[in-house]
């Protein structure tokens, strides 16, 4: 039988008895018909159970954070044993004695986040004798990135045993939070500083390099059993942290400029050799990258201008720009169209800027923008009347 | 029912030792001051 809203159900029962006086259904088919279906039970009650277990358990944790200083260690413990494990024990409950699966999942998911505060509160308590000096090494800023690095790891089992795509999504957010904070604290960096050593320097952060490896395993080896739209953030969150790690190398061991003409060869060589998705992402990251290459300023710095200046390079760059744009768009890509025209309004605005003043300036930017917006949704129109009326 | 409770137990498994090894690394410290 399938649910229905009340209101649903009129509508239906309404139409049923519609036809029944048309005679195009026979009384019996009417009543065959309204069997299929049954009232949905109301989610008011349920909202309400939800809001109320919500505030009890909001009540507790107020309870035990305003008495926190008073309890002893065994009791502190046995407090973040048992907020770790009460949403755990409830998401097995819930997915084995009343098949509610995704309210289990949601449950994991406080179970992983209430361990990330055990952890939190079980540093700040072992941290403050010299034991915990001893252990957490909690002199130097490494202090987050270990509260952090436990978290990850605790969290590691849970994504490989349920497959669970937000398990993985909380899992690279604190593989990102943890790679910011030891890379704030110069962990990684620990080796000689070369020029003829710099492709090491690529390869020195280990941690890192398994983490991000890790990430990768774990969304192949989900993707095989889950078939929802959460591995696409999965893939996409895998990609930006990817992208960040190797920029911020990058950077480490080649300067700024040079470091975005790498990843906007990157981007296009993705662009080039990639299927759909992907090949856009590539031509979005050459795009912007390229954009700003295309600004003298972006080449401060840069060991290029022992060669040449820093005109030459931008002006280079965009004339090596307009032919990859409009040949991604003559291969069907609109982005490249809309990263030429980018690249004109960006010289056309920024003379307009050097030679009147910013009203003058600002109000011109406006009418071209408006007008080419209007000229475009008009095309756009047309186009797709044409298309209605075949 | 019993994999499934097998599967909580060991997802739990590692949480709970970085949760529990330091108190019971303290408590060794201690007894042996």
């Amino acid at each position: 039988m399938k649910e229905l809203s009340s209101r649903e159900l009129e509508f239906l029962r309404g139409e049923l008895e519609l036809w029944r006086d048309n005679n195009l259904i026979s009384p019996q088919q009417a009543d065959a018909i309204k069997n299929l279906y049954k009232l949905k039970a109301s989610s008011f009650y349920k909202i309400f159970t939800l809001a109320g277990l919500a505030l009890v358990a909001l009540g507790l944790i107020s309870f035990i954070a305003a008495n926190w200083d008073e309890f002893n260690l065994n009791i502190k413990l046995i407090f973040i044993i048992a907020g770790y494990l009460t949403p755990l024990i409830i998401s097995f409950v819930l997915k084995n004695f009343y098949n509610y699966a995704k309210t289990s999942r949601v449950f994991l998911l406080f179970a992983s986040l209430a361990f990330g505060g055990g952890v939190v509160l079980l540093l700040n308590i072992f941290g403050a004798n010299a034991f915990g000096k001893f252990i957490y090494n909690f002199e130097s800023g490494r202090v987050y990135a270990v509260h952090t690095g436990l978290w990850l790891l605790g969290v590691i089992p849970a994504v490989i045993i349920f497959k669970d795509n937000l398990q993985l999504i909380l899992l690279q957010c604190l593989t990102g939070l943890y790679l910011l904070q030891i890379r704030a604290a110069n962990i990684f960096i620990w080796s000689w500083r070369s020029a003829s050593f710099k492709f090491n320097l690529l390869v020195q952060p280990v941690r890192a390099l398994i983490l991000i490896a890790a990430l990768w395993l774990l969304w192949l080896y989900i993707k095989k059993f889950n078939k929802n739209i959460l591995n696409r953030v999965n893939f996409n969150l895998n990609l930006l942290i990817t992208f960040l790690f190797v920029s911020s190398r990058l950077n480490y061991c080649f300067g700024t400029s040079l470091t975005i003409l790498i990843l906007a060869l990157l981007g296009f060589a993705l662009s080039v050799i990639s299927r759909e998705d992907l090949g856009s992402m590539g031509l979005f990251i050459a795009g912007a990258l390229g954009l700003a290459l295309t600004v003298t300023d972006f080449w401060n710095g840069s060991p290029l201008l022992n060669f040449y200046s820093a005109d030459v390079l931008a002006v280079a760059a965009a004339v090596i720009l307009v032919p990859v744009f409009l040949w991604q768009l003559y291969k069907g890509r609109f982005m490249g169209g809309a990263f030429f025209i980018l690249l004109i309004m960006r010289y056309f605005f920024d003379n307009i800027l050097s030679y009147v003043s910013r009203a003058w300036g600002f109000t011109l930017m406006g009418i071209v923008c408006v007008a080419l917006g209007l000229y475009a949704e008009r095309k756009f129109r047309n186009k797709r009347g044409g298309k209605h009326n075949d | 029912m019993i994999k499934n409770l097998l599967k909580y137990i060991a997802a739990a498994l590692v949480p709970l030792a970085i949760l529990i090894w330091p108190y019971i690394i303290n408590i060794i410290f201690e007894l042996k001051e």
